[in-house]
């Protein structure tokens, strides 16, 4: 199975595929707090993504499935530790002020308007935080 | 020591500057110097902009930035300012800047102004001489 979400940024549409099978307990976790309305903004220790903290699923208890330190560009990343959802427009890393070295689960790949969607993601540096939507687009 | 004013966005202000340091002699040479500010993006709570001067090779080098530190980094020509925690690094790992002074009049509006950067995107920012220090520029 691999569920497929729906994201807007700014009034733009792409989709998502969620790789259910690398990270079954993390996807079905994030699936279920669907729809997320939020600011994406960009990263500040990272390098080249975006992210919101979905605060409600902020757990530093919670195992990392498909751990990554890096992600590559097109990628969905979370982390459990602040609840935090990236959006790889290039090179990024997993990290903050307290953690230099931080795991990530690897939780799907931008799949649809993949390309418009990390420039939007890119242009949250310069241009400041955009409205974000992510929502079911089918199992 | 030199006092510049400093200018990101609307706010005013000053900072003062280590005039014992070569990359600080090159930065008051280049005076006013006017900039974009765009936010870091390896760093932590960073601006960066171009500066477009040089470090001495015996400037002291550093990476770790408390808020309202102002350094260049000398291998990409970046002035950086910072507003809460910040340490230099690229995608490589850590990289050392030269630390050349700190914010001095109105340092909270100045780094409130910087840490709404992050929501609100670039600022200008503008570096001159201050009208109280006749050595800037010197």
């Amino acid at each position: 199975m691999s569920r497929r979400i729906r994201i807007t940024i700014d009034g733009v549409v792409g989709e998502a595929t969620l790789d259910d099978a690398a990270a079954p307990t993390t996807v079905a976790r994030f699936w279920d707090s669907l729809p997320i309305r939020d600011r994406l903004r960009h990263l500040r220790w990272g390098g080249e993504g975006a992210y919101i903290l979905i605060r409600s699923l902020a757990d530093a208890s919670y195992p990392v499935e498909n751990p990554v330190t890096f992600y590559p560009s097109a990628s969905l990343a979370f982390r459990p530790q602040h609840g935090e959802f990236v959006i790889a427009y290039g090179q990024g890393q997993a990290r903050s002020h307290q953690v230099a070295g931080a795991y990530a689960t690897m939780i799907g790949t931008l799949s649809g308007n993949a390309e418009t969607l990390m420039d939007l993601a890119r242009a949250t540096r310069a241009e400041g935080g955009k409205e974000i939507l992510i929502e079911r687009a089918g199992e | 020591m030199s006092e510049i004013s400093i200018r990101i966005g609307e706010v005013d202000g000053t900072a003062e500057l280590d005039d014992a340091l070569e990359a600080t002699r090159a930065l008051l040479r280049a005076l006013p110097l006017h900039g974009e500010l765009t936010h870091g993006m390896w760093s932590g709570m960073t601006g960066e902009f171009d500066a477009r001067v040089a470090a001495g090779e015996d400037d002291p080098r550093v990476i770790g930035l408390a808020p309202g530190s102002i350094a260049l980094d000398p291998e990409h020509g970046l002035g950086i300012v910072s507003y809460g925690n910040a340490e230099s690094r690229t995608a490589l790992g850590p990289h050392y800047v030269v630390r050349l002074g700190e914010f001095r009049g109105r340092r909270a509006e100045l780094l409130a102004v910087l840490g709404r950067m992050h929501d609100e995107g670039n600022k200008p920012i503008v570096l001159g001489r201050s009208a109280g220090d006749d050595r800037a520029g010197a």
